[in-house]
């Protein structure tokens, strides 16, 4: 197991390597200069270059990116070309806001999810028809119209929560949790309905195995074959599903931002974009790609865990 | 067993919901019902106000609403739009209208403790030079309100210099261009990253960047014209997102977009209005480098009367104004004449072409914002019904609607006319609207006269001005939009307006009790 664990390491530090240069590549193929952007609207060709020169756009690309890459490794991913603000300190003050977000919209749906693909897996009949209809129609829902509608009824209509912005947990933990509850629930709602969908068939066909049906032969409490052997069985899958929508969360959540005013990750992207903010398009992309490559080293541990096929593989 | 399960499972659940919607429930009660005390104005702004760090020099009218709370200037817009003096007690022209000089305020302190000088003033307006300060670009060298020196013959005097008379400089140095930043920031301007350095009515206390920005009054600031304790601007970025701030109560006014205005009040949003935003197409190219039939002004004008402006309004600019003017209805220098005269005529308009040896047409292409698309879409229509080709090139790059200034001949914007000769000198003439430098002796004559006019002649001067604009084709103007915000009439007073402007005064935000 600890070779397994030192190898996924090693993969996903190569991965977040790779990752970088290919950013660092991207955003010098794009086109435009900073000078360009640093020097101002009506600036001429030489304050341009002399521009270029001070932010050492004129040094050759194994340079600038060795450069780059020395500083990153120490928390420093430059300034921003726009307001010359440190870009590490920035997006760190934005990462709590989409962290928070993703990981309670993934755990939300998780436990909706698995509890309600289990009781249409188990109890099947009209409680598995209903399941089925209702994650159908939340699949085919956009999370955006599911948060304008949640905006609202609960904001707009109800005056429950607040229907845009992000108060820290330091602040205030009640409008932490307040700030929190629509947005989570427009991206969990969705989510849910996937891994239900996933649960439901893996326990499906969990029951159906023959192991099972030893247990079932040997008198193993009906509780104990479904919640740790049929569900452990099915688990695989569900945990994948599980990763791999804390990604999308984590990555693409730009719209739910834009609806709920939530200064995160996702805004400071489309803002760097937008301006070609070449050093603070490379900071968000390096922070995605960590948590991409987190994400994926967690999932692989916790499937080489339920599966110890996957520690051989 | 497994019922018993289910049910635990069940009850635990319901449990944690109704924690949760009672936690919410409990705390919203702050957050929603008031939206802010007596003591607080929250305000949700249409853009980030400080995208590039506080010095409001880097930016336009649409941040002066926000860095009048921090900054004073030289002059202020009154309330019917006029300037007064703000930093300056007294000011005078010489008899030639070349020199203006200014009698600085005394005991007027600064946020870094330095105090207002006219050396400080002088080294102010010395950062002319400097092309990313946006607000200086109407003094640019050059242009027709050119600052060509700036002296401080005493401690409490300027004298501006200027190579052409002027009449009305003043209007000029109003708000955000005639913003003084405090004499540290100005010898180390990477100061203003961490937070402005002026001497207005409020100082920002803390700042979550692109989010919240928390301003609070200084002592001594007269509690009569700024009567919150605490000013929050809360930038919403999205118009739907603003809008249901404001409806739920977490904003006491917004900024509230034309599209949404109908929204706001059908769901009990007071609204104060006011006009001054044109919606023009901006003639970028007048020589024809990039794209040949506009050096010809019969082309520009062809444009101008295939237009069906009343249509316009009716589908794709509900709630604006139909307007051939190139300034607001309000100003002085409105032109009804202009209406009649530009009046949609496709005859008319084939007829120019013709005249300028296009009666076949040509295609030309347009960059837009996915916001205008559909009125970009609208005028493509009634283009083509005269043969021209508009392609329309939609992007969400603000570097590439920049960059189209200088490679297109027009594009459509929205136009601030707060200060007529401002923005004419400083955009349309000056600016960033002329890229190719081109020069009109009939638009340079009026911006001149304009300029230099006063008193009783300064309505017709700015008359010939606005119809020099239309007539020379520099500008299609379509319609005349309103600026709304949205204010919660429980708690406050509906906000005014300085003259033209777009954007109400902080001064004008007062408590219901």
């Amino acid at each position: 197991m600890f070779t397994y664990v030192a190898r996924r390491i090693g993969l996903g530090a190569v991965t977040v390597l790779v990752a970088s240069a290919l950013s660092f590549l991207l955003v010098h193929a794009s086109g435009g200069s900073p000078g360009a952007i640093t020097a101002g609207e009506g600036a001429t060709k030489a304050q341009i270059a002399a521009e270029n020169v001070r932010l050492g756009w004129d040094r050759p690309l194994v340079a600038q990116y060795a450069s780059w890459l020395g500083h990153a490794v120490r928390s420093d991913l430059g300034v921003s070309l726009i307001d010359g603000h440190g870009i590490w300190p920035d997006l760190m003050q934005r990462v709590p806001v989409t962290a928070s977000m993703a990981v309670f919209a993934t755990l939300f749906s998780a436990i909706l999810g698995i509890l309600a693909g289990v009781v249409a897996a188990v109890r099947r009949g009209r409680l598995d028809r209903m399941i089925t209809v209702t994650s159908g129609i939340m699949l085919s829902l956009p999370q955006f119209w599911l948060g304008i509608l949640l905006v609202y009824l609960l904001s707009v209509k109800a005056h429950l929560l607040p229907a845009t912005g992000y108060v820290g947990f330091t602040v205030s933990p009640a409008q932490y949790v307040q700030s929190l509850v629509l947005p989570v629930l427009a991206l969990g709602l969705t989510g849910a309905a996937i891994i239900a969908r996933t649960t439901r068939a893996g326990m499906a066909n969990a029951l159906q195995q023959e192991h099972i049906r030893t247990l079932r032969a040997l008198g193993t409490p009906l509780w104990r074959i479904r919640y740790l052997h049929a569900l452990r069985f099915a688990g695989a899958p569900v945990v994948s599903v599980i990763g791999i929508q804390f990604i999308a969360l984590f990555g693409g959540s730009v719209i739910i931002e834009q609806l709920f005013a939530l200064p995160g990750l996702g805004q400071a992207a489309q803002g760097a974009i937008n301006t070609h903010d070449f050093p603070a398009v490379q900071g968000v992309v390096v922070i995605a790609t960590v948590v991409v490559v987190v994400t994926n080293l967690v999932l692989d541990l916790v499937l080489a865990a339920l599966d110890p096929k996957v520690r051989a593989a | 067993m497994t019922g018993f399960t289910f049910k635990r499972l069940g009850v635990s659940t319901l449990a944690l919901a109704v924690a949760t919607v009672s936690l919410a429930a409990c705390g919203s009660s702050t957050n929603s019902a008031g939206g802010s005390s007596s003591t607080t104005l929250t305000i949700g702004y249409d853009s980030d106000p400080a995208p590039q760090g506080y010095d409001p020099l880097l930016y336009g009218g649409g941040q002066r609403l926000f860095y009048e709370s921090a900054y004073q200037s030289l002059f202020a817009e009154g309330s019917d739009g006029q300037p007064v003096p703000e930093l300056v007690s007294t000011f005078g022209y010489n008899k030639a209208k070349t020199r203006m000089t200014l009698k600085l305020k005394s005991g007027v302190t600064f946020t870094d403790g330095s105090k207002l000088t006219a050396q400080l003033v002088k080294a102010n307006l010395d950062r002319r030079s400097n092309s990313k300060l946006q607000a200086y670009s109407g003094f640019a060298k050059g242009g027709s309100t050119e600052i060509k020196d700036v002296t401080a013959p005493s401690a409490d005097t300027v004298v501006l210099t200027f190579p052409t008379a002027q009449g009305s400089f003043q209007t000029n140095l109003a708000g955000v261009p005639g913003a003084i930043v405090g004499a540290k920031a100005i010898s180390d301007p990477s100061l203003l990253n961490r937070g402005p350095d002026g001497s207005g009515p409020y100082k920002m206390r803390a700042a979550v960047k692109g989010s919240s920005y928390t301003m609070s009054r200084r002592p001594g600031t007269d509690k009569g014209t700024y009567p919150f304790q605490t000013v929050v601007y809360k930038p919403y970025l999205d118009k739907n997102a603003r809008l249901n701030a404001q409806i739920s109560g977490q904003s006491d006014a917004s900024l509230i977009d034309t599209s949404t205005e109908r929204t706001a009040a059908s769901n009990g949003v007071s609204l104060a209005k006011n006009g001054g935003t044109m919606l023009d197409l901006l003639v970028f190219d007048k020589t024809g480098v990039s794209a040949k039939p506009f050096a010809d002004k019969n082309v520009r004008l062809a444009l101008s009367y295939a237009i069906d402006r009343d249509a316009f309004v009716k589908t794709v600019a509900k709630g604006a104004e139909p307007t051939a003017n190139a300034f607001p209805k309000s100003s002085p220098g409105y032109d009804p004449a202009l209406n009649t005269k530009y009046a949609y005529d496709v005859a008319k308009a084939k007829q120019a072409l013709k005249k300028a040896g296009h009666s076949n047409g040509f295609s030309f292409t347009v960059t837009a914002s996915p916001t205008d698309q559909a009125a970009l879409e609208f005028l493509q229509n009634q283009f083509k019904a005269i043969g021209v080709d508009m392609k329309i090139d939609v992007t969400t790059s603000t570097g590439q609607l920049f960059a189209a200034v200088n490679t297109e001949p027009l594009g459509f914007l929205p136009l601030t006319m707060s200060n007529e000769i401002g923005v004419t000198a400083g955009v349309l003439v000056g600016g960033f609207a002329n890229p190719h430098k081109a020069q009109d002796p009939v638009i340079g004559a009026a911006l001149g006269a304009a300029s230099n006019a006063s008193g009783t002649d300064h309505a017709a001067a700015l008359k010939k001005l606005n119809g020099a604009l239309i007539d020379e084709g520099w500008l299609i103007p379509v319609a005349e939009q309103y600026a709304y915000a949205g204010y919660n009439a429980k708690v406050l007073k509906a906000p005014t307006y300085p003259g033209t402007d777009g954007y109400p005064l902080l001064s004008s935000f007062k408590p219901v009790a």
